[in-house]
């Protein structure tokens, strides 16, 4: 069976390339616009993977469902992978190498955008075994 | 030419000042002579002299009272005292009183001559110095209505401006500089820099200006006093030889300019943030499209494309815009304000926009529709202000919604209103609505194609038109837009 990863990003653009990428690359996906939606769609879909952007409509959403995701007992065994374009805006570099800081962002890997089709390939296989 | 000295004799004895004249007159003097008190006067009020000989001894005054009557009218007179009772006493009081020195009686032609000679050396030079003194005393003068008008000057700036010498210690600031400084009502001229400047930055630069002997360029810093930002120079001061002497530094308020700045970056800053959304998704697309990172379905890549030509008209519509705004704000747009009759523009939008008003099943309630209402405006303008607001009517209105158009005169300005029952706007969203850039952010707005700068420039075009917009909104009622212009003269 194959694996299934969700996509959550407001920006439809981004979760229509990437879902198109992952489909070609035998993964099974599904997308939410919303934090919110992208809680539903964790519980029905059951996903391997989650890929979040830390930004959408509300400045912290990204942040609030990646707590929640981490804080939840069911939930928190599924690697996160948060996609920011902090770097080139703020010039603040969000990474998340040490305990402490992993601890502080509930995150499993960043992804900075633009993404390449390759770099999402090699963090995808990086994540599910 | 010799100089000719003219020469007083006072003497009550005919023989005595006679005899005095006829000595002096061989030798180029002009001489005038007086008997008495009266006499002597009279010549004194009328002649001038450099010279004069007094018998102390008079009959109806004495010769100290014609001492000071000379020295009053003319300080310079050198006065010499004969006197028969040649004592000290007499001598030392007539030499106190201004008198240069005395001659006793009986005294031969040589005594006479020596003194004179004596008398008249003295003159020049006292002629001389007081001539010098009175240049002295112009050119001091002329100095000292420099100074003012200098100082008058420097005080008129609005620019704040601290002298400081080669000791770093302050000699000269005016009213603005004194701001920057403590204390400097009671300061001594000098009183070092350090003391009393406000902000240590700058007697560090001033002092750092020094140290180098001056050889630093200008130099500006930056300093923030209450809510205005000012700008310091430091610039050296220099003698004809090239000698450092100190330094000026001119203090500018910055304030507005640092403002407008900040306005620019913010706008510059929204500006790349909206322009690289719609590029960052297109090279994403033809990324995967290039690479077929999607597989073999050519559907996919269609989609793709479609999307991507959305996402670049949407870009070319914001470059439009701003391109728009650019033209409004440096007022390069020719406007020809004209009467034009509003009916015809609302009518003409209502068809240009019929398919999608269909589309979505909404009903137009057009009551300017056959109203004989002309307006001054650009027609140009006023047909993308109409369009503008037309569209947002259809664009967030809810399905099988409505659009109700009124419009009247009322005295010289004609409104006209564009209302729909569309979602409406919360207050927060309300207050921001003009904003350069700014989009309401729902899942309806979400879905709506849009750069934000609509409504920015609708506002702009129908302010440079003389008129106005208002607005009333309410979240999942509707918003309705109104807009008054001047009213033209029948057409």
């Amino acid at each position: 069976m194959s694996k299934k990863i969700l996509l959550v990003d407001d920006d439809q653009d981004f979760t229509m390339m990437n879902e198109a990428v992952l489909v070609n690359l035998g993964y099974e996906v599904a997308t939410a616009s919303s934090a919110q939606e992208g809680l539903d769609k964790l519980k029905e879909f059951k996903p391997d993977l989650v890929i979040l952007d830390l930004m959408m409509e509300h400045y912290d959403s990204g942040f609030t469902l990646s707590h929640r995701i981490k804080t939840n007992p069911d939930t928190k065994d599924i690697p996160l992978v948060m996609v920011t374009s902090v770097r080139r805006e703020t010039e603040m570099v969000f990474d998340a190498r040490t305990h402490e800081e992993k601890e502080w962002i509930k995150v499993d890997g960043f992804l900075e955008k633009p993404i390449s089709p390759e770099d999402l390939s090699a963090t995808v296989t990086k994540y599910i075994k | 030419m010799k100089k000719k000295y003219s020469i007083l004799v006072v003497d009550d004895e005919t023989g005595m000042r006679e005899g005095v004249a006829r000595i002096l007159k061989p030798f180029g003097y002009e001489v005038f002579i007086a008997g008495d008190g009266k006499e002597a006067s009279e010549i004194i009020e009328k002649e001038t002299f450099d010279l004069a000989l007094i018998d102390l001894k008079l009959p109806d005054t004495d010769g100290l009272t014609i001492l000071d009557e000379i020295l009053h009218k003319d300080p310079l007179v050198v006065c010499i005292i004969i006197t028969a009772y040649a004592t000290l006493d007499t001598a030392v009081s007539a030499t106190k009183r201004g008198a240069f020195d005395y001659l006793a009686k009986p005294f031969t032609k040589d005594e006479l001559l020596v003194i004179i000679d004596k008398a008249l050396d003295r003159r020049d030079i006292i002629v001389e110095a007081d001539k010098l003194r009175k240049e002295r005393d112009r050119s001091l003068l002329e100095l000292s209505h420099e100074q003012t008008r200098f100082k008058t000057i420097i005080s008129c700036m609005t620019d704040g401006v601290i002298v400081t010498n080669r000791d770093n210690g302050i000699v000269l600031f005016n009213n603005a500089g004194s701001k920057f400084l403590d204390g400097y009502m009671d300061m001594e001229p000098g009183a070092p820099i350090a003391d009393h400047i406000k902000h240590p930055d700058i007697s560090e630069m001033i002092s750092k200006a020094g140290e180098e002997g001056g050889n630093t360029h200008m130099q500006g810093k930056e300093i923030k006093q209450g809510d205005a930002t000012w700008l310091a120079n430091c610039g050296v001061l220099r003698d004809e030889e090239g000698e450092f002497l100190g330094t000026v530094t001119v203090f500018r308020d910055i304030t507005e300019m640092k403002e407008v700045e900040k306005i620019k970056q913010r706008f510059i800053s929204l500006v790349a943030h909206e322009l690289k959304a719609p590029v960052a998704a297109i090279r994403g697309y033809l990324d995967i499209i290039l690479k077929k990172a999607a597989g073999n379905d050519s559907a996919v890549y269609d989609n793709m494309m479609v999307r991507a030509k959305e996402r670049a008209d949407g870009l070319l519509d914001l470059i439009k815009d701003l391109l728009d705004m650019s033209r409004i704000d440096a007022r390069k747009v020719e406007r020809h304000i004209v009467p034009v009759r509003l009916a015809d523009y609302i009518e003409s939008n209502l068809e240009f926009l019929k398919f999608e008003i269909e589309n979505r099943k909404i009903t137009v309630k057009n009551n300017a529709a056959g109203l004989n209402l002309v307006v001054m405006a650009d027609a140009d303008e006023l047909n993308r202000i109409i369009t503008n607001l037309l569209s947002n009517a259809v664009k967030y209105n809810k399905d099988e919604g409505e659009i109700i158009i009124d419009a009247a005169k009322k005295g010289e300005m004609i409104t006209f209103s564009i209302a729909d029952t569309g979602i409406g706007m919360n207050e927060e969203d309300q207050s921001r609505l003009f904003e350069d850039f700014f989009r309401a952010n729902n899942p309806q707005t979400r879905k709506q194609p849009g750069t934000g700068l609509g409504l920015a420039i609708t506002r702009r075009m129908i302010e440079s038109n003389n008129g106005r917009v208002e607005f009333e909104s309410a979240v999942g009622k509707g918003t309705k837009f109104s807009i008054i212009l001047p009213a033209g003269y029948d057409i």
